[in-house]
């Protein structure tokens, strides 16, 4: 059982989150090949499918277009975003009955520390079952369990019985479960780094931990050195109290690219869509940040962070995304591509304490607030994708 | 190039130069100051390629020859030494530093690919009272924005087509504008919008033997000269917003209170202000004021009462206590008058005595209670 002494950290991940709200809204779709789709029929992207439509082959960030070739009988769904963070938030209030230490680390996945509940009785499989059955009793959806010593395990363990799963990782049984598995099942590795390990002979998570740090190091760099220790189970990092994430520091999207990119408009679109992420978050929050930070991880893992600040606390779109788009070092990004964008938010103030008034009303500032305030209204009834800027059209080419 | 100096001379100038020198820049060359030996004298050179300063002595070299060396690394050699004569020697990349007993050798980079500077030209210099010009930088320079997504407001704004010359800086949130009268430069110039840097590097240079200074209006730069120093400086791009149309006219309330003691009482009340916004308020009521502030995070309080002036209506109304300071410290009279009208719009304030004509405006904080 679990190795005596540590802790004890649960990741719990919905099990294909918007499809299966989906098919709980409409009975009709249960059972059924279903995709969420993002943009038009044409050049939007699936961000969500059911495990009927994933029988076919179909993934998510896939092109509609090629999702609806495989499997032709597939229905596509709009997405309602914001059916969706209802959900989320219910599911976290159903955490948050086990332990005070939940940390969400998107809409649909969460890290509980369960070391401080368990005594004789429960132990952590028992605790996992009863998470995973009021989950299922109150909200109607199914979840998958990983259950491990640190949260970077606790994903692994998440993902590799899905859906509906609950699997330990302790220590113990490394060896045997993860070390035979490909070195996709790692977190960080997509078909990028996956090409460079394979070019080092690298195949499986053994391979990883038997090569000399050195070798990793020359060819990933830091990132390298991370993967690498993480599989060794290296990973204290603590799972927040719900109280630290209530008094937030930061909040940040960041999207990694299936391949590369360089061409320049494309990045501007997916800053402004990041951005777009990170202003209606602030809104919802009733937050203004005063630092906006550009990550920028290049090809070849080198990794810049940029920022720079407002006078002013904001959460206005426009504000966010173009300086964004101004701290992306475009000379850089013409001679090596870029692998990942980040927009960070941070130095929170609540809106409410924005209390100094200006001497210059910008007329351009008061029509955008209003627009803003008309695309939120039409977003809240008709979900997110009901109204998108011009500028995150050209973004499915990215995928 | 070979000459020698003094070694506290050569402190000197090399303080000089360093206020041009970037704290860190991708480009190494201008970490570096150029050192330039000519017949009619040595000239120290720096830049951010914002600001260059350059600096002359009138010393003949023993051979002429140019090099760049690391500022700071000249500067703390020099610094070191006693007062004594010191001999500065270089061939193309290599500064020797010697004195009678003390050798030091410094790798330099070759001048030339040092940046070209605009050059000094005498022949357009307007000359300006240095005070006049000291004074109004000191009393503007203070209100610049430094939220560089407004780039016109990073910059002080100088006006001189009228009869009046103009200073005026605002980040939006207070301004404060000066006004000289202009007889020498009337017309010389459109409107310039000057980084702070350089009008703080004019400034610093300006000492008691300097009566007057130089300027050289250029369509993309300026230049000061300060005895033997010249300053350029690029300028910010406008349209600068139009400050006349945001000054009240017709604020009908009038609060007269002793400067020196709301500046001291102002300090004391904000130590217990909220830590983001430094609100204190303002109770103003019959010859009476009343100055508070809480600070949540702290659990604490602030009240502190003055004897005032004021003739209308009880009125509250926030200020950040910063800026409240900034502009207590500009005034130059016994008394102040800020000219209000409610607790949502600008606020006028100036010195009583009316000696100059220099006002400065304060947006309030919405109180939230």
């Amino acid at each position: 059982m679990d190795d005596s002494g540590g802790r004890v950290i649960l990741h719990v991940d919905m099990d294909a989150f918007y499809a299966q709200i989906e098919q709980l809204h409409h009975p009709e779709l249960r059972g059924k090949p279903v995709l969420v789709g993002l943009g038009d029929r044409r050049r939007g992207v699936v961000t969500t499918c059911s495990y009927e439509a994933r029988a076919f082959g179909v993934r998510s960030g896939m092109p509609i277009g090629t999702a609806l070739q495989l499997c032709p009988q597939a229905e596509l769904v709009p997405g309602a975003m914001d059916a969706y963070v209802r959900y989320s938030e219910r599911i976290r209030a159903v955490f948050e009955r086990f332990t005070p230490f939940v940390e969400p680390t998107s809409i649909d996945e969460a890290f509980l520390d369960i070391t401080d509940r368990l005594g004789v009785h429960p132990q952590p499989l028992d605790l996992a079952r009863q998470i995973k059955s009021e989950v299922r009793r109150e909200v109607g959806l199914t979840c998958s369990i990983g259950i491990s010593f640190n949260k970077y395990m606790a994903k692994i363990a998440s993902g590799l019985n899905k859906p509906d799963g609950l699997t330990t990782l302790w220590q113990s049984e490394i060896a045997e479960k993860l070390m035979p598995l490909s070195v996709r099942c790692l977190i960080g590795v997509g078909p990028a780094t996956e090409t460079v390990l394979a070019n080092l002979g690298i195949y499986t998570v053994n391979d990883l931990v038997k090569t000399s740090i050195n070798t990793i190091r020359s060819k990933l760099g830091q990132v390298g050195e991370h993967l690498r220790s993480s599989a060794l189970g290296e990973d204290d990092s603590p799972v927040r109290h719900i109280k630290e994430l209530r008094e937030e520091k930061s909040m940040s999207h960041e999207q990694t690219f299936e391949h590369d990119i360089s061409d320049p408009e494309l990045l501007d679109s997916v800053i402004l869509q990041l951005a777009d992420m990170l202003s209606s978050r602030l809104k919802r929050r009733r937050l203004g940040c005063r630092t906006v930070t550009l990550k920028v991880r290049f090809s070849d893992f080198a990794t810049i962070s940029r920022g720079r600040s407002t006078s002013e606390p904001t959460d206005d779109l426009n504000v966010i995304s173009e300086i964004a788009r101004e701290l992306l070092p475009r000379e850089s990004v013409c001679s090596n591509r870029v692998r990942l964008l980040g927009v960070r938010a941070s130095q929170l103030i609540k809106m409410a304490d924005r209390t100094q008034m200006s001497l210059f009303v910008d007329p351009e500032e008061t029509r955008r607030r209003a627009a803003d305030g008309a695309v939120n209204l039409i977003r809240s009834k008709y979900g997110r994708e009901a109204v998108v800027r011009a500028g995150t059209l050209i973004r499915s080419k990215a995928k | 190039m070979k000459f020698q100096m003094a070694a506290s001379k050569l402190l000197e100038l090399l303080q000089i130069v360093l206020g041009a020198v970037p704290g860190k820049s991708p480009l190494p060359i201008l970490g570096n100051i150029l050192i330039d030996a000519k017949d009619n004298g040595i000239t120290l050179s720096a830049t951010d390629l914002e600001i260059a300063i350059c600096t002359t002595i009138d010393i003949k070299p023993d051979k002429t020859g140019a090099i760049t060396v690391q500022a700071k690394t000249i500067t703390d050699i020099i610094r070191e030494l006693p007062d004594t004569n010191v001999t500065i020697a270089a061939d193309s990349n290599r500064v020797e530093i010697a004195t009678k007993t003390a050798h030091f050798k410094v790798s330099g980079i070759a001048a030339d690919e040092f940046p070209r500077l605009a050059e000094y030209t005498a022949a357009k210099e307007i000359r300006m009272p240095s005070e006049d010009f000291s004074k109004m930088v000191r009393k503007t320079v203070f209100a610049v924005s430094t939220d560089e997504s407004r780039p016109a407001l990073n910059g002080v704004l100088w006006q001189t087509a009228g009869d009046k010359m103009i200073m005026v800086s605002t980040d939006g949130h207070r301004l404060a504008k000066i006004s000289l009268d202009n007889r020498k430069l009337r017309g010389v110039a459109d409107d310039l919008i000057i980084p702070p840097k350089a009008l703080s590097a004019v400034t610093r240079l300006i000492s008691d033997k300097e009566k007057e200074i130089g300027v050289v209006f250029g369509e993309k730069n300026i230049m000061f000269r300060i005895g033997s120093t010249t300053i350029s400086s690029k300028l910010f791009e406008g349209p600068y917003p139009n400050f006349d149309q945001v000054i009240p006219t017709d604020n009908d309330k009038r609060l007269i209170v002793r400067r020196q003691d709301l500046l001291a009482a102002v300090r004391r009340v904000s130590i217990l202000s909220n830590s983001l916004t430094h609100q204190v308020k303002f109770t103003i009521d019959k010859n009476k004021l009343l100055l508070s502030a809480t600070n949540v995070d702290l659990g604490g309080e602030a009240r502190e009462e003055l004897p005032c002036e004021y003739k209308s209506e009880k009125m509250d109304v926030g200020y950040n206590a910063s800026y409240i300071e900034d502009i207590l410290k500009q005034v130059d009279s016994e008394e102040v008058v800020f000219e209000l009208a409610s607790p949502v719009s600008a606020g006028v304030v100036y010195a009583a005595d009316r000696t100059e004509d220099y006002i400065c405006l304060i947006m309030p904080l919405r109180l939230v209670d």
